[in-house]
């Protein structure tokens, strides 16, 4: 059993390696420490992959480890102590332009991954709260608040 | 501009974020990474139970000759290997139970009219562990659906006029493979076993020559071919660190040193047990 979770493991990380580098670049903003952080993920995700307890959270179990090894890696980067979630956007703003770069920049990474997870990668809430390790009212929570500061509203079953 | 197609200008420029070919090799080296890492743990642990296996065995070695004895034995005449060195089949531990089984042979060795007891000794001891280790795990599977399967063989690698070297081979299968070496080395003028600190104890500097002949040996065939694999310790952060003297190791007909590595020990398993030839030029002895 054992065998078989790390052979599963090792080809969703194969084969969606696209995804998970386009995720770890989200956060770096630049190809060689994208780069960085799709292989220390693939290396924890085999190493630690004994203290996943329920075998069905693998592919968002997945996800959980390239984002916080994301963030480990600005904070190295940056130096920084604080997390980047307790980052207090100065303004709330809404954005006004169309400009897709400008709309994303408008996010701060929290929002953004909750975004990326959401519409681009296809991830219900009830995943996207356990690849954050948050409950799923919160992920609402601030799905709501990045679409509101990007002027996107949608009907309330796209939710 | 409609929110929707906000979103979907959004998804656009996220889906069209390049990917290099490099993250696909990058992920596959993590993987590599922590496999390696992976199973060169498991090694560490079953070693260490070895090593308490080996202390335990010790204390009651007495009682497990005698014991022995009874459970098997075979005589076997091994080529007598020139004038006055021979090497026999002592005895041979056999067992099989379930999935368990165990074949280890146990050498003897005389040389001309020397006392060889404490050398016959020691390879005794050495294969009284293996076979308390076996007995260790039948006695501890309750369940009765565990493997383990030890055989133990050995081959006379050197006999020159100096030295006898006696080279056992140990293979271990419980859930994979691991090969374990040991090498003893025979004076044949006393008779008594010898270590590679004992022959390195007059020869100041060679030690640190040995260290880094085998060191630029590693990074010469690393370079030379992809497929080989050693862990430097200054480069990995584990693995080949220094020669300590307690290596394995024997005289090839050239009179070269050859210092024997363990399976896991300064490679990855797939590379088993490795061997470096140390050149006269850097050591002789």
């Amino acid at each position: 059993m054992k065998q078989k979770i790390e052979e599963q493991a090792e080809s969703l990380l194969l084969n969606n390696y696209e995804k998970y580098y386009r995720l770890a670049y989200s956060y770096a903003k630049n190809e060689s420490d994208a780069l960085d952080i799709v292989q220390e993920s693939a290396y924890k995700v085999l190493k630690d992959i004994s203290k996943l307890k329920d075998q069905s959270l693998l592919s968002t179990w997945i996800y959980r480890i390239v984002i916080n090894t994301s963030i480990d890696f600005l904070r190295k980067r940056n130096n920084e102590t604080v997390s980047i979630y307790d980052l207090e956007i100065p303004h709330e703003d809404q954005y006004q332009g169309d400009d897709p770069k400008e709309m994303i920049a408008f996010l701060n990474e929290e929002e953004r991954t909750i975004v990326i997870l959401k519409f681009f990668e296809d991830l219900k809430l009830e995943e996207i709260a356990d690849a954050l390790n948050m409950n799923v009212n919160t992920v609402k929570t601030r799905l709501y608040r990045a679409l509101k500061k990007i002027r996107v509203t949608l009907e309330t079953e796209h939710v | 501009m409609e929110g929707k197609d906000r979103l979907n200008d959004l998804k656009e420029e996220y889906v069209n974020i390049p990917v290099p070919a490099a993250a696909y090799d990058r992920m596959k080296q993590g993987i590599k990474q922590a496999k390696e890492e992976k199973r060169r743990r498991i090694i560490m642990r079953s070693l260490k139970r070895t090593g308490a296996a080996a202390a335990a065995v010790l204390l009651t070695i007495g009682v497990m000759a005698n014991l022995s004895s009874v459970t098997a034995s075979a005589m076997e005449d091994i080529p007598v290997l020139g004038a006055i060195a021979k090497v026999v089949t002592f005895r041979t531990f056999e067992d099989k139970k379930g999935n368990y089984d165990a074949k280890i042979d146990i050498p003897k060795v005389s040389i001309g009219n020397n006392d060889s007891g404490q050398v016959n000794r020691s390879i005794e001891d050495y294969a009284n562990q293996l076979i308390k280790e076996y007995e260790k795990q039948v006695t501890a599977d309750f369940t009765g659906d565990g493997h383990y399967s030890v055989t133990s063989s050995y081959e006379v690698i050197a006999d020159n006029e100096t030295y006898l070297s006696l080279r056992i081979n140990t293979t271990v299968i419980m859930a994979s493979g691991a090969e374990s070496v040991k090498i003893f080395n025979i004076d044949k003028k006393t008779g008594k076993e010898i270590s590679l600190k004992d022959i390195l104890a007059d020869k100041p500097g060679y030690q640190e020559a040995i260290t880094e002949s085998i060191k630029t040996q590693m990074k010469d065939q690393m370079a030379k071919d992809d497929s080989l694999t050693y862990f430097v310790k200054e480069i990995d952060g584990d693995g080949f660190d220094r020669i300590t003297g307690e290596e394995n190791f024997y005289f090839n007909k050239n009179g070269e040193l050859v210092i024997v590595f363990d399976e896991y020990e300064v490679a990855p398993g797939y590379m088993g047990s490795v061997e470096f030839t140390i050149p006269k030029s850097t050591v002789e002895f």
